[in-house]
C-alpha cells in the first residue's frame, strides 16, 4: 500500500506482485495502467470499475470536487477490503486505488480492478470492493458547486 | 496528592476540521476517562461541533469505534470522521 504524491510513483513500476495494489494518489489515476496490476496468465476475465466526477449532485450543478482524507486510516481499511475481498472472491487479483486532491468534471475518482479465472467472480467483487470503499473508508468529498462548496453528506 | 491524568491526541478532518479550526489537538483528560469524557470535552472547547453532532463517527488509533465508554489510554489517537463520500 502507498500514498503516491509526486510525477514518478504513478508509473507503477516495476514492482512485486501484492505491491501497488491498494493506493492513494494525489497524481492523476490511468485506469488502464491500474488494470495492468490485476492481470495474470491464468485469468481469463477483469472487471475494472472506474469513478469519475459528474457534473451533478442532489439536483446541484458541479464543478468539481476535492477528496480529502484520513490518510493512514484509509490505507489500512483499503487493504482491509482487499484482504477481505480475496477471502470472500478466492482466487482474485483485487487492486483498488483512489485519487486524492482537487478534480475537475471528469476526472478519475476511483479505479477498482478484479481479475479471475473466469467472469463471473470479477463483477461481483468489483461490486463489492466499491460498496465497501464507500462505506468505511475515510475520504471526504468537498463539492465545489455553482454557489460555493459544501462537504458532502451533511444533509441540505 | 496530584491527580492523574491521560493524553490523548485528537484529529480532525473535512468538516469537523472546519468547525474547530485545526487539524490535531492534544488534550490532557483525568484518568481514568472514557471516549464519552472527551467527546464532552471536545464539545464544550468546540461548541460548533455540536452542529456535526450525528453526522460524526469516531475513530480510537484509526479504527472506528462506536463504543463512547471505551476507556482511553495516553498516547491514544482519537479522529473526528465526517460523513464518509470516497468514490
Amino acid at each position: 500500500m502507498s500514498i503516491q504524491r509526486d510525477e514518478r510513483s504513478t508509473a507503477l513500476s516495476p514492482m512485486s506482485a501484492q505491491e501497488g495494489r491498494v493506493a492513494l494518489s494525489y497524481d492523476p489515476l490511468d485506469p488502464q495502467q491500474i488494470e495492468r496490476l490485476a492481470l495474470s496468465d491464468a485469468h481469463g476475465g477483469v472487471t475494472t470499475f472506474t469513478g469519475r466526477v459528474r457534473d451533478h449532485n442532489e439536483g446541484e450543478a458541479v464543478v468539481g470536487i476535492t477528496y480529502e482524507a484520513y490518510e493512514s486510516m484509509a490505507l489500512k481499511e483499503l487493504s482491509a477490503i482487499a484482504a477481505e475481498g480475496l477471502e470472500r472472491f478466492a482466487g482474485t487479483i483485487i487492486v483498488v486505488h483512489h485519487r486524492l486532491g482537487a478534480l475537475d468534471i471528469g476526472g478519475v475518482a476511483v479505479v477498482v480492478s478484479v481479475s479471475a479465472a473466469h467472469r463471473a467472480v470479477t463483477f461481483e467483487a468489483c461490486a463489492w470492493v466499491i460498496d465497501e470503499l464507500k462505506a468505511r473508508v475515510p475520504i471526504f468529498k468537498h463539492e465545489r458547486r455553482a454557489d460555493g462548496v459544501v462537504w458532502v453528506g451533511l444533509g441540505p | 496528592m496530584s491527580k492523574e491524568t491521560l493524553k490523548v491526541t485528537v484529529l480532525f478532518f473535512a468538516a469537523t476540521r472546519e468547525r474547530t479550526g485545526c487539524r490535531e489537538a492534544s488534550l490532557t483528560l483525568d484518568a481514568p476517562s472514557t471516549l464519552l469524557d472527551l467527546k464532552t470535552t471536545l464539545y464544550t472547547r468546540h461548541p460548533k461541533l455540536l452542529e456535526l453532532d450525528g453526522y460524526v463517527r469516531w475513530a480510537l488509533n484509526e479504527r472506528f469505534e462506536p463504543n463512547f465508554e471505551r476507556a482511553l489510554n495516553s498516547g491514544d489517537v482519537v479522529a473526528l470522521i465526517p460523513p464518509i463520500s470516497g468514490g
